[in-house]
């Protein structure tokens, strides 16, 4: 039983990350912010995941040019767009910002040093492959 | 040569600073060091919980129905206030709105109003909020008559003004009060700025006032002591430095 189990979780682990080389890895986050919505992350137009505060995702993506875009009910639309390559790790930050009749999504790419001082009070990791 | 060299390094770091960050890039957020503050409000976006409880218990005593609307009341809040770094000066009064209550055609009427001058401390900041605890002190009146219904008489037009009618003289209670609570608003974004502010407090009263009337000496008048919760949602406009 664990010998189907280990081969259906590997098989699994292949479909899913078998390619992972051939992708660069965007990780965004939130740090803790008072009286925050969450929003819809869309990668190149497609829905990837919903972030909220005091968490990070990281998403999968082909090289080239990834659109990260957040929006929420009633946020503006905002879009970040980033130069990818392969096997590159990017850490984007991301906050809200709200204003009169107005919030949305700010992002910033920091590096990675400052990212994982930063993501020490995130607690959700969901990790995501772009859509083809 | 050189310069050459120092024009394309120049250019260089500005693509550099330029990569990746399109449209939604970071801001470190606007600090200003001062404002200048309009606030006011919408009737029906603020009101109080009030207690006077001696007169209350003249009113319950003489069977005046007033089904709890004696101490609800409402009025049109303005502010004037100025800012610098993390405390806040505050001139606010809030204009007295008549309100009637009806009750088997009796009449209850009132108003309410109070002014204070506070000082405000960000006790909490974020990038968007602010939360500040206020002290402050001011001084309040509130005002009422209550006219018993008499549909069944009447009166000639030239007697309107001569007659005697079930309609108590306007009594009022004044005094000096302390004002206190939290406030939560907006960080200022622009040099002119829109934001809201939701406010909390309590008014108490220094110490038990008598209860007065314009038109009448009133004998062994009730003596009370302000207690009055409130809620108000402002708009502000703010001119910031």
């Amino acid at each position: 039983m664990s010998t189907i189990n280990f081969i259906v979780m590997w098989g699994m682990w292949w479909l899913a990350w078998g390619d992972v080389d051939e992708k660069a890895v965007i990780v965004l986050y939130r740090q803790p912010e008072f009286l925050a919505s969450r929003y819809e992350i869309r990668v190149n137009n497609q829905l990837v995941a919903t972030l909220e505060t005091k968490s990070f995702i990281e998403i999968l993506v082909r090289e080239g040019v990834a659109i990260l875009e957040s929006s929420d009910y009633r946020a503006t639309k905002r879009v970040l767009k980033l130069p990818v390559k392969a096997g590159n790790t990017y850490f984007v930050k991301a906050y809200e910002e709200v204003d009169f009749l107005e919030r949305y999504l700010r992002f910033q790419v920091v590096d990675a040093e400052t990212a994982k001082k930063e993501m020490t009070k995130c607690k959700r990791n969901l990790k995501v492959i772009q859509p083809d | 040569m050189k310069k050459t060299l120092y024009l394309f390094f120049g250019l260089f770091l500005f693509a550099a600073t330029l990569n990746g960050q399109v449209d939604s890039a970071y801001r470190e957020p606007t600090v200003f060091k001062s404002s200048f503050i309009l606030r006011a409000s919408y009737y029906y976006a603020n009101f109080g919980i009030l207690s006077l409880p001696n007169m209350q218990q003249v009113l319950k005593s003489g069977q005046i129905n007033t089904s709890g609307n004696f101490g609800f009341v409402q009025s049109l809040p303005f502010e004037l206030g100025w800012r610098y770094q993390d405390w806040f000066f505050n001139m606010n009064i809030s204009l007295p709105l008549a309100s009637t209550y009806r009750s088997n055609k009796d009449n209850f009427n009132k108003r309410f109003t109070f002014g204070s001058l506070t000082l405000e401390r960000s006790v909490f900041k974020s990038r968007n909020y602010r939360i500040n605890a206020f002290l402050g002190a001011g001084y309040y009146e509130y005002a009422f008559s209550y006219g018993r219904s008499e549909e069944n008489r009447q009166v000639a037009t030239p007697d309107l003004f001569t007659s005697n009618f079930a309609v108590s003289p306007e009594i009022y209670n004044q005094g000096g009060m302390l004002n206190f609570g939290v406030s939560l608003l907006n960080q200022e974004r622009k040099r002119v700025s829109v934001g809201t502010c939701i406010r909390a407090g309590y008014c108490l009263g220094f110490d038990t006032y008598a209860w007065k009337a314009r038109t009448v000496s009133i004998v062994n008048a009730p003596r009370d002591r302000l207690g009055l919760f409130y809620l108000q949602a402002l708009l502000s406009i703010s001119r910031n430095r």
